[in-house]
């Protein structure tokens, strides 16, 4: 057999390169689909726009809510939707449905890496160009919503980590949503269903502190909102010291527990494919 | 030479869900789990050896490209054994993956919306190639499958020929052991299918690749393949070379003749009579057609036979074609060799 020889060092990370490369396309299909990611953007701000107007006619005279002021809830919108945007990228979800439905994925599957963390590439690209968007919106954000300087520097460096986690927690989800394409081969009115479900339930529309007190404890029972609540609730304070710890934690425990269904998911995915068309 | 590929009793069987329409159709479909079974491969035994170039045939929806799935490891087996190099490909796919390439002709594995050269830089890391084996290869593929002037181009952009040429060489740059080649011709223009046999059968030959072929082009399968396996309804029909695969399902040439002017096939057949053994077809005019088994009685004698007693002008020898070899195959579907 004159087999592709291995050149590259033999350890768990022989892949790594592969994987970046994959983050790499990812982003430059990006670059040149920028105007669709644009259009969307754009959908964003004026949801935060017409978020800014609700929550100020709701407050009317009353300055202060719940001992929260009106000026902080506007911060915490104009954030959690731009964040909560640039974590629900669906793209490589239905990419993975694309490749399942159109039989492709033969060929993921047919390669000398894994397919979950080839997929996961795809989503790290995805979501990282998501980011490279919204951070250049910034100035214009900053113009329709409301932006201001986090509660102090301890909650600046608690929102940044807890980011960070929680993208990990919605590429997971992201993931788990893509892999239902081995169960079912049309991701559209349940990819809709989550979208909206999960934006709702991680405080992108209404921060948790506002929620009744049993959504609030479903809210607090489910992922959703350790993508966008906790970090913004960091952020602006209404999340500190030891509470802030705990979150943290949960997050940690959530990927852990997303990793675990991924796992799950997976081997049962592998079990029941069937490429389709030939 | 040692066997590469080993089938035995192998068989898939596929659980169609019954599907709902409409909307949260999949839904329902997730749910209320019914299903109909599709024998797609029923039982089929064949061994592939080092070297070989073997055309796996059958009409549509024989089986041929759910038995490529499990070679390649995509597919796991619903029973039998399948193996690949001493080891079933679905169970460690990642370690096969090394060794095989794969066109499923329908499909592509390039990156639809970058240039062409950015999937080939991907599979080099897949594949962990070093650089230098990387630029090499490339290179090579560049000069034989001429893909210089499409390298930078979206591969969105690409006609059907080109892409399939990027196809070839992405199945075929980390220099896999084996190659299976699902409809590599397909919706291809002449010239382009001559191109992709050219380098089919140089990677053959040169490079010592095992190849599975599946086609409907016949010419594919006289110009590349020495041996075939025919399946039908997920059963293997024949297994063997092209030359005795005609010797068996078609074994008639035919002996066309020009008499001379003035002399007539019919007057030419009363003067043959019964000695010739095969069937003498008087045309109109001067033409004469003689159909005899080519297993009873060679060419040379018929040739002889006639001339002694005609006036010729001309003779031409009719070989029979794969065609009528499948449709004799595909019209006595219970043949069992
Ligand atoms: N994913 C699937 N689910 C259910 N049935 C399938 C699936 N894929 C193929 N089949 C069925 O299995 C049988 C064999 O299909 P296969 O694709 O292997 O045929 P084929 O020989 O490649 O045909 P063709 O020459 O048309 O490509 C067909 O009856 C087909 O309908
Ligand atoms: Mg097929």
């Amino acid at each position: 057999m004159n087999a592709g020889q291995a050149t590259c060092s033999d350890g768990p990370l022989r892949n790594l390169p592969a994987y970046l490369q994959i983050v790499r396309g990812r982003l430059r299909i990006a670059m040149t689909y920028r105007q669709n990611a644009l259009f969307m953007l754009a959908v964003v701000i004026l949801q935060i726009f017409i978020l800014r107007k609700v929550w100020t006619a709701l407050y009317g005279e009353a300055g202060v809510v719940n001992g929260v002021a009106l000026a902080d809830v506007l911060v915490y919108l104009t954030i959690a939707n731009l964040q909560s945007w640039a974590m629900q990228d669906l793209a490589v979800g239905s990419y993975l449905y694309s490749l399942v439905r159109e039989g492709r994925i033969a060929f993921d599957i047919l390669r000398p890496a894994g397919f979950v963390p080839q997929m996961l590439a795809h989503l790290v690209g995805g979501t990282l160009s998501m980011v490279l968007f919204a951070t250049a919106a910034l100035p214009l954000v900053a113009l329709v919503g409301t932006l201001g300087p986090p509660a102090s520097s301890a909650a600046f460096g608690y929102w940044l980590l807890s980011l960070f986690f929680a993208f990990g927690i919605s590429m997971l989800l992201n993931l788990i949503v893509g892999l239902g394409a081995f169960w079912t081969t049309e991701i559209g009115a349940f990819g809709m269903l989550f979208t909206l479900v999960s934006q709702f339930l991680a405080g992108a529309l209404i921060p948790l502190y506002f929620f009744p007190d049993w959504l609030r404890t479903v809210a607090e029972l489910l992922p959703f909102q350790a993508t966008t609540f906790t970090p913004v609730a960091m952020y602006g304070g209404q999340l500190a010291g030891s509470e802030a710890v705990q979150a943290i934690g949960i997050q940690l425990l959530w990927i852990v527990l997303l990793a675990g269904a991924v796992r799950l998911i997976w081997s049962r995915a592998l079990h029941r494919i069937v490429v389709q068309g030939g | 030479m040692p066997t590469l590929i080993r089938a035995e009793g192998l068989t898939k069987y596929y659980r169609r869900p019954r599907r709902y329409e409409g909307a949260f159709g999949g839904l329902r479909t997730l749910i209320t789990r019914q299903y109909d079974e599709v024998r797609a491969v029923d039982g089929v035994d064949f061994t592939v050896s080092d070297g070989e170039l073997v055309g796996y045939l059958g009409p549509n929806g024989a089986g041929k490209s759910t038995t490529i799935k499990m070679m390649t490891g995509v597919l796991v087996p619903t029973g039998g054994l399948i193996e690949v190099d001493g080891t079933a490909p679905w169970r460690d796919r990642e370690k096969n993956a090394m060794h095989i390439g794969v066109v499923f002709g329908q499909r592509s594995q390039l990156w639809w919306d970058l240039p062409l050269v950015d999937s080939f830089t991907l599979l080099g890391k897949m594949y962990r190639m070093s650089e230098a084996d990387y630029r090499r290869r490339l290179d090579g593929f560049i000069d034989l499958l001429d893909l210089g002037p499409f390298l930078d181009r979206p591969v969105r952009q690409l006609s059907l020929g080109q892409r399939m040429r990027g196809d070839l060489a992405a199945a075929m740059l980390h220099e896999p052991s084996i190659l299976y080649l699902d409809e590599p011709t397909i919706g291809l223009d002449a010239v382009a299918r001559d191109r992709m046999r050219d380098f089919i059968a140089e990677m053959n030959r040169e490079s010592g690749t095992t190849i599975v072929l599946t086609t409907h082009d016949l010419v594919d399968v006289e110009a590349l393949c020495n041996r075939v396996v025919f399946i039908d309804k997920g059963r293997v029909l024949y297994d063997g070379s092209v030359v005795d695969l005609k010797a068996t399902y078609a074994p008639h040439r035919t002996l066309v003749v020009q008499l001379a002017s003035g002399f007539t096939a019919a007057r030419a057949a009363e003067l043959l009579g019964p000695e010739v053994p095969g069937d003498v077809i008087a045309d109109e005019g001067p033409t004469l057609r003689i159909r005899f088994e080519a297993n009873r009685i060679s060419a040379q004698e018929i040739i002889s036979a006639v001339t002694s007693r005609c006036p010729v002008t001309d003779l031409s020898l009719v070989e029979p074609e794969l065609e009528d070899v499948m449709r004799t195959l595909y019209g006595n579907r219970t043949i069992a060799v």
